[in-house]
């Protein structure tokens, strides 16, 4: 997954032209947006600063006659957004109407009505086949006017979304050079929306990522109700069934596919109803396969749980599996799972932190992560890898909310010696243990107490630090390092 | 201009004087170091049942008493051959091992030809050592003729030598020339103070092992060719640097002294200290808040310095050594046996594997192994950020056994891909959790349930149940077993399926 980025991309025009297709263009170009983003982002390691303001360039397309639809990663973290049509003279101001950074789709409105004089509105298709051909529309680099180019849908499948870096959906292939600008423009099959440009893979030539119209359906149907709410998760491991020694083992009949669960996870739609070892046989009715895939459409195999991400909150999932012995269907309502929230990237909102005496702490995110790797702590920082990265598997997140962890310090006479416990995660402070930020800030607001007394995570001995102290030396921190704690 | 002219300068100095001295010292010294040739052919952790290209290395080894020579451990692991040559002879004698100490690097050799030692003389190294002074570095160049550089101590501190787990002394080693590491002998006068085992030529600095450490070593016995005679305190500390620390630990301003921290299992603290127990006074020293003591001539050094190097001071293996504690705020003064690193409390090997090829199963296309640094080492020198990230905890955090337990950890290396493992082909660096669902302590465990009951052909006694960490269960046939081996072996050229 680290292989794609987020890009926009370009198709160049390399086919000729019918007149019929030249009419059409006309009105396809009179839908296509181009977008500036003015955008100020913050610095996960000094969360208490922002970088500076930054301008870049996106495409958009405009969808129920006064809406303008584009990527979230075009308008993520924007204090300012520009639109503008071709042959327009002037930019116009928008506003954000939603914005689903698990799916990377935005959804805006410009401000002045007088956008969308001689406007088209586009209508969103199906999924196109395999080896048909889209258009796509937008406005990338290496130049300002409107650039069109033309693909073939090369593959479809599921994959990572870049934008938050965890959550994955379908995503529909195709081959074309790709440039950055082109992010959520419109691919346009038979005068039909059939995906949003938004990213490529940086490794190989000519792979390029559409979100299919399932994807942007979801988000259309999600908001309806006035706000985002984002995408269920099924919460499960599994296990393939090819193996015949395991089959046996576990007699299964001859005749059943599907797939084994091996771990069901805390906070997921499956957590209560399904168990470790249960053999899914069948999704709503769909057969799914020894390799966990079911059919979607003529073209392709695909991943079961594409079956739950189409689910909304609260919709039923009906799996038919087979459990000791007996074959039973199961039913629950497919939920979303909060527990993921920490592993996306975040956007539009500031990253929670707290210093005391001068040891900044936050909780374990994936921008901190990244931020520190950045800065090639590799020595010595596996606990916070770790926990990060297996926190739902292990069912470390059983036992703690959110973890906090002491990334880094402002040296000040107080923290001298504190350095052995920096990297690693907060356990406990005077014995009572950390659920998350804001209770660790809670616990240490006590007055009733003249040590702070915190027990990291495997390590036995703690950093212990005097109230009196801490008081002094957050008013000479704040002062010099220009941070507080909000 | 100028600086160009300083530099010119500065090399015609140095190339006149060490002119001039080489020739004295190389007259001296040339019949007490011997050019030593070694063949190492190190095990192949991630393809265990073959081992990696033989490699052979040079050294400088030191001439002992009685006919033997000195060469670190580290040159010499694995080795399949190992010669030797003296400056006035072209021709290489092979020589045995009879000791090999991975705590001290240091190793000894025997050579069975009787004349090789005529015209060798002993060194003798110094008993005390002044670690502000300037050296002679010799060492041996590819045809065997001594060099003289020039060099400086400029310390002494505490580290774990290449390959041990008891930290010991080393001399710090500042010289402008190129040195290689592998056993250039350190004089002060003419007089032997170390042997170097270390040189980073971008930092133009090295490492030495001090002569009072060699002097403990080659005063033993070379009964047994492994073990060492250097003792391990057994714990670790964490220093009581603030006096905010100190208060909380019931410790007044004005005393000093370090808290316990871990204590090893097995080690000599086992029994004898607690943890948060504060150590005051360490064979009679004085402990200051960083856990150091005032060396009488080498100034500030770690308390482990009295544990492991303390003869000077009467403490050695299997003495005792008295330490005045601080526990429940009351004072106490225990007195500790002092005994070797205890390897059994090793959970994930990470200095050395103690000689030893790693054990591995090959049991229907799985590839069992026990975890060691060594098989997450085989990703390269960039392998903290290749390898698995729970692994990487767990050596970081959890590579010694907790009380009461001996275990390590039994792994899926890779898997050979056959039809009767189908399903598994892609895992790799997979823990084994439990085993018929007991927990899994030893590959030698694994290996006795798997045997256990081989010949049944039916029922549930034929299955033996695999759990893996990500929570996967693989089942291996026992009935079966026998065939799909015998095939796999086969096919990927494998001549044994098991090395223990």
């Amino acid at each position: 997954m680290k292989y794609i980025l987020t890009f926009l991309f370009l198709f160049l025009p390399i086919v000729s032209v019918l007149s019929e297709q030249i009419s059409d263009f006309d009105k396809v170009r009179k839908g296509v947006v181009q977008i500036r983003t003015y955008s100020q982002g913050l610095d996960a390691f000094s969360p208490w600063l922002t970088t500076g303001v930054r301008a870049s360039g996106g495409t958009g397309f405009i969808i129920d006659k006064n809406k303008i639809m584009t990527n979230a990663h075009v308008i993520s973290n924007a204090k300012y957004i520009q639109v503008q049509r071709y042959n327009q003279t002037t930019w116009y101001e928008v506003e954000i109407l939603f914005v689903a950074h698990d799916c990377d789709l935005a959804l805006l409105k410009a401000k002045d009505e007088s956008f969308y004089e001689d406007s088209t509105s586009f209508e969103l298709g199906a999924i196109p086949d395999l080896n048909s051909s889209i258009t796509v529309v937008g406005y990338p680099i290496g130049g300002d006017k409107i650039s069109v180019s033309r693909g073939i849908v090369s593959r479809k499948e599921q994959s990572t979304y870049a934008h938050s870096e965890v959550d994955s959906h379908l995503v529909i292939q195709v081959d074309a050079a790709i440039n950055p600008g082109n992010s959520g423009g419109p691919a346009i099959q038979d005068n039909k929306v059939v995906g949003v440009a938004f990213q490529v893979a940086s490794r190989g030539e000519n792979i390029g990522y559409l979100i299919p119209t399932t994807v942007i359906k979801y988000f259309l149907k999600d908001i309806e109700d006035g706000k985002y709410d984002g995408y269920v998760e099924l919460g499960v491991r599994t296990l393939n069934s090819f193996n015949n020694t395991l089959r046996e083992f576990r007699k299964i009949p001859k005749d059943l596919n599907g797939v084994f669960v091996t771990k069901v996870l805390k906070g997921g739609s499956a957590e209560g109803f399904l168990k470790k070892n249960d053999l899914l046989l069948e999704i709503d009715g769909l057969p799914i396969g020894r390799n966990g895939t079911i059919v979607l459409d003529k073209d392709a195999r695909i991943d079961f749980v594409e079956i739950v991400d189409n689910k909304h909150s609260g919709e039923q999932i009906s799996f038919r599996i087979f459990r000791d012995g007996q074959l039973i269907t199961v039913n629950f309502p497919a939920k979303r799972m909060d527990e993921f929230t920490y592993m996306r990237h975040k956007y539009d909102e500031p990253f929670d932190y707290f210093v005391l005496g001068g040891l900044v702490f936050q909780p374990i995110s994936r921008d901190l992560l990244q931020e520190w790797n950045k800065n090639n702590e590799t020595q010595g920082g596996s606990q916070f890898l770790y926990r990060f990265f297996y926190f739902i598997d292990d069912d470390l997140c059983k036992d703690v909310e959110s973890d906090v962890i002491l990334y880094r310090k402002l040296a000040h006479p107080i923290n001298t010696n504190s350095d052995y416990f920096l990297n690693m995660v907060v356990e406990s402070v005077n014995d009572i243990k950390i659920q998350n930020i804001k209770h660790f800030k809670e616990i240490v607001a006590k007055k009733d107490y003249s040590f702070v007394k915190i027990k990291f995570r495997d390590i036995d001995v703690p950093l212990i630090l005097k109230k009196e102290d801490i008081e002094k030396a957050d008013k000479e921190v704040q002062t010099i390092y220009k941070v507080g704690n909000k | 201009m100028n600086s160009k002219l300083l530099i010119t300068f500065i090399f015609f100095a140095s190339a006149y004087s060490s002119l001039f001295s080489l020739e004295t010292i190389e007259d001296k010294f040339k019949n007490t170091v011997v050019q030593v040739k070694i063949t190492t052919q190190s095990p192949n952790f991630l393809f265990p049942w073959q081992p990696k290209k033989p490699q052979t290395s040079g050294a400088v080894g030191v001439v002992l008493a009685n006919k033997r020579i000195l060469v670190f451990t580290s040159l010499i692991d694995y080795y399949t051959s190992i010669e030797v040559k003296k400056f006035s002879s072209y021709t290489s004698v092979p020589a045995t091992v009879i000791k090999m100490d991975y705590e001290s690097n240091l190793s000894v050799l025997e050579v069975s030809d009787p004349d090789f030692f005529k015209d060798l003389v002993p060194i003798q190294f110094e008993t005390k050592i002044e670690p502000f002074k300037p050296v002679s570095i010799l060492q041996l160049d590819n045809s065997g003729s001594i060099q003289n550089s020039k060099g400086r101590l400029t310390g002494i501190d505490m580290e774990n030598y290449p390959m041990g787990y008891t930290e010991l002394p080393y001399l710090h080693v500042n010289s402008n020339e190129k040195l290689d590491g592998n056993g250039e002998l350190i004089l002060d006068n003419d007089k032997a103070v170390g042997v170097l085992y270390r040189f980073t030529a971008s930092k133009n600095s090295g490492k030495a092992i001090p002569s009072f450490v060699i002097n403990t070593f080659i005063k033993q016995k070379f009964e047994k060719t492994k073990g060492t005679v250097f003792p391990f305190k057994g714990f670790r500390f964490r220093p009581i640097p603030d006096e905010t620390t100190k208060e909380y630990f019931g410790l007044d301003k004005k005393t000093d002294g370090v808290l316990v921290a871990e204590v090893i299992p097995y080690s000599s603290a086992d029994k004898y200290l607690q943890l948060n127990d504060i150590i005051l006074e360490y064979g009679g020293m004085k402990i200051d808040s960083q856990g150091y003591f005032k060396h009488p001539v080498y100034g500030k050094q770690y308390i482990s310095f009295l544990a492991h190097s303390g003869e000077e001071f009467g403490f050695k293996m299997g003495s005792k050594i008295p330490v005045k504690i601080l526990r429940n705020k009351k004072e106490e003064t225990i007195s500790i046996p002092l005994r070797a690193f205890p390897y059994k409390s090793v959970k994930i090997p990470y200095m050395n594997n103690e000689g030893k090829e790693p054990e591995y199963l090959i049991k229907g296309g799985f590839i069992f192994a026990e975890l060691s640094e060594f098989l997450m080492k085989e990703f390269g020198t960039s392998w903290r950020s290749r390898i698995d990230k729970k692994l990487l905890y767990l050596n970081d955090y959890y590579r010694m056994n907790k009380k009461g337990d001996t275990g390590r950890y039994v792994l899926i290396v890779q898997v050979l891909p056959d039809d009767s493992n189908n399903g598994y082909h892609s895992l790799s660096f997979e823990i084994i959790k439990t085993i018929n669902g007991k927990p899994l302590k030893s590959i030698r465990e694994l290996d006795a349930a798997i045997n256990e009951g081989s010949s049944l052909e039916s029922g549930e006694g034929k299955f033996l149940s695999l759990q893996t960490e990500n929570g996967s269960e693989i089942v291996l046939d026992k009935s079966t077993l026998k065939e799909i081996d015998a095939k796999i072996q086969k096919k990927f050229g494998i001549e044994r399926l098991k090395n223990f």
